[in-house]
């Protein structure tokens, strides 16, 4: 016996994997009780079982030949269980006489009940946990042959392959059911989009056909501002395009040229970018001494940077006043751009990384919904994460974290 | 001179802003407003022509189909002609406005300028058949 064999009883993966085999508690089935039935008549041994064994019990799920009440009961306190031996150390247990032998002579299985003989053989996982045991029991002593033990390891190991396709079929489930829910929320999605660009490619084509049709009497005031207008929502449909080709982008790139560098000049290209903003919102800007460098990818720390500012830019106060900083923490650094808005509700937070779920969903507000889900992904895909902290009326601070090593 | 005074309720600023603009070039006097709650306010001050309401009102408890039955239910502004745009194409809307009585176009297509301008047109020759006088 190797120590590493060793499993406790309430070890929490093995119980984790138990439960996931859904058969605790379930009723008798038949693939279970042709093979305790072959055991007990192959090996010629008037019990056989199969047990599956939790920390303060063992549960039957197929039997032959035990006595009422327990034939109906079907589980037993885990004190009346020789098996849990078998479990503990993923090795077959082969008892001639148990009323001599030191590990299970005081078991009241032995003393109370009739008990005497016991060949118990693990089953196993493909993980390796050890969920139970699959055991012929006589009630006189007897010496169990090469062939009896080999007959009840094949048994026990078509037990175990039912075991793991029980187990196969759940993790299956589970899989379908995730990609069912992505699937919905990729179609929630693409509805979502298509939505938004039509809405801008239809409102294009009526300032065109409008201005087409009054061309004769139209104010050339009225014509340009039009003109404007189209090139507005056309920009506007542009954006939101380079905004999901940017995040299928992202989900795309593998093996990121993720390095050092420094956050400093990162936000300096950001300020530059956005000064015209700055000067047109009239807003003010408060910059840390020192800002703390991380591992990530420049081009896209610059993308979540230009939201966050941006979005303080336009849903802050007004003026705006913005203050960036950062903070070392465990294994991370924390970067924030807090602004001095209307702040927002925590049912309202809770969405807000979404994509397309602008809270303000009037057209007064320019953007496409699309940023702070662009935030969330490369955030995510640099190993970093997005949160925000608002209180109504108190302003937001809008974190990402990026780590150090 | 003015074809007529409609009262445009639209809760979406792009909306609001294109289909004003043609009604004006059309030749109406148009009031807008985005709320049903500013509907009401101007209904008590004067009666247009005909009114133009949205499915849905943003930010408000009640949608451009209750406005719709309040504005029927009133002694005031019953014989008022309504006219839907609706921005989704769905049969339950369009059944509703049919129940109410009322002519719908939808706005979720890109909606041909000709065909607004007839449809406010046949509106307002509703008013004329109720009020003959006018």
């Amino acid at each position: 016996m190797t120590q590493s064999n060793i499993q406790l009883l309430d070890d929490v993966q093995r119980l984790h994997t138990l439960q996931r085999t859904q058969l605790l508690d379930s009723p008798v089935e038949d693939s279970f009780d042709r093979i305790t039935s072959l055991a007990s008549r192959i090996v010629g041994a008037p019990i056989s079982f199969v047990s599956l064994v939790e920390p303060d019990r063992q549960f039957i799920k197929s039997q032959v030949g035990l006595p009422e009440p327990l034939a109906t009961i079907r589980q037993t306190p885990i004190d009346y269980s020789l098996c849990q031996h078998v479990v503990k150390t993923g090795h077959p247990l082969i008892i001639e006489d148990a009323r001599q032998d030191p590990l299970v002579k005081d078991n009241p299985s032995v003393t109370e009940g009739n008990v005497v003989a016991y060949l118990g053989i693990p089953l196993t996982t493909n993980e390796g946990w050890h969920l139970g045991s699959l055991c012929v029991i006589d009630d006189k002593p007897r010496q169990w042959t090469s062939d009896d033990i080999d007959t009840m390891q094949t048994l026990a190991t078509s037990v175990a392959s039912e075991i793991q396709l029980r187990l196969d079929s759940v993790e299956m489930q589970h899989l379908v059911a995730q990609l069912q829910k992505h699937n919905r929320d990729l179609d929630e999605f693409s509805h979502t989009v298509s939505h938004n660009l039509k809405n801008g490619i239809s409102a294009i084509i009526g300032w065109t056909d409008i201005s087409r049709r009054y061309a004769n009497q139209i104010s050339r005031e009225d014509l340009l501002d039009n003109m404007d207008k189209i090139r507005g929502l056309a920009q506007h449909t542009d954006e939101t395009i380079n905004a999901l080709l940017l995040l299928a982008k992202i989900d795309r790139m593998e093996n990121l040229p993720i390095e050092q560098f420094s956050m400093q000049e990162c936000l300096e290209t950001v300020l530059t970018r956005l000064e015209l903003q700055f000067t047109e919102y009239r807003a003010t800007v408060n910059l840390p001494d020192v800002m703390h460098d991380s591992l990530g990818y420049p081009e896209w720390v610059i993308e979540i940077w230009m939201n966050y500012i941006s979005n303080a830019l336009k849903y802050g106060g007004k003026p705006p006043h913005i203050t960036i900083g950062s903070e070392i923490l465990d294994d991370c650094v924390r970067y924030w751009v807090k602004d001095n808005g209307k702040g927002i509700s925590q049912e309202d937070a809770g969405r807000l990384f979404k994509s397309f779920s602008r809270l303000e969903q009037t057209a007064d507000v320019e953007g496409h919904g699309l940023g702070l889900s662009i935030v969330k992904r490369i955030a995510e895909k640099l190993g970093g994460s997005v949160s925000v902290e608002s209180k109504v009326g108190k302003g937001s601070t809008f974190n990402f974290t990026l780590p150090i090593e | 001179m003015s074809k007529g005074t409609i009262l445009y309720v639209e809760p979406n600023l792009g909306r609001r802003e294109l289909f004003g603009f043609q009604m004006r070039y059309e030749g109406y006097d148009i009031h807008v407003v985005s709320t049903g709650e500013e509907a009401i306010t101007v209904l008590e001050e004067f009666l247009p022509d005909g009114i133009i309401l949205p499915d849905r009102l943003l930010n408000s408890d009640f949608t451009g189909f209750n406005l719709a039955r309040k504005i029927q239910s009133n002694e005031e502004t019953r014989n008022i002609p309504i006219l839907f745009f609706l921005q989704s194409n769905e049969i339950s809307d369009r059944l509703i406005a049919l129940e109410l009585g009322v002519d719908y176009c939808d706005v979720g297509m890109p909606l041909i300028p000709q065909e607004l301008s007839l449809r406010i047109e046949n509106l307002l020759r509703c008013t004329n058949k109720n009020n003959p006088s006018s």
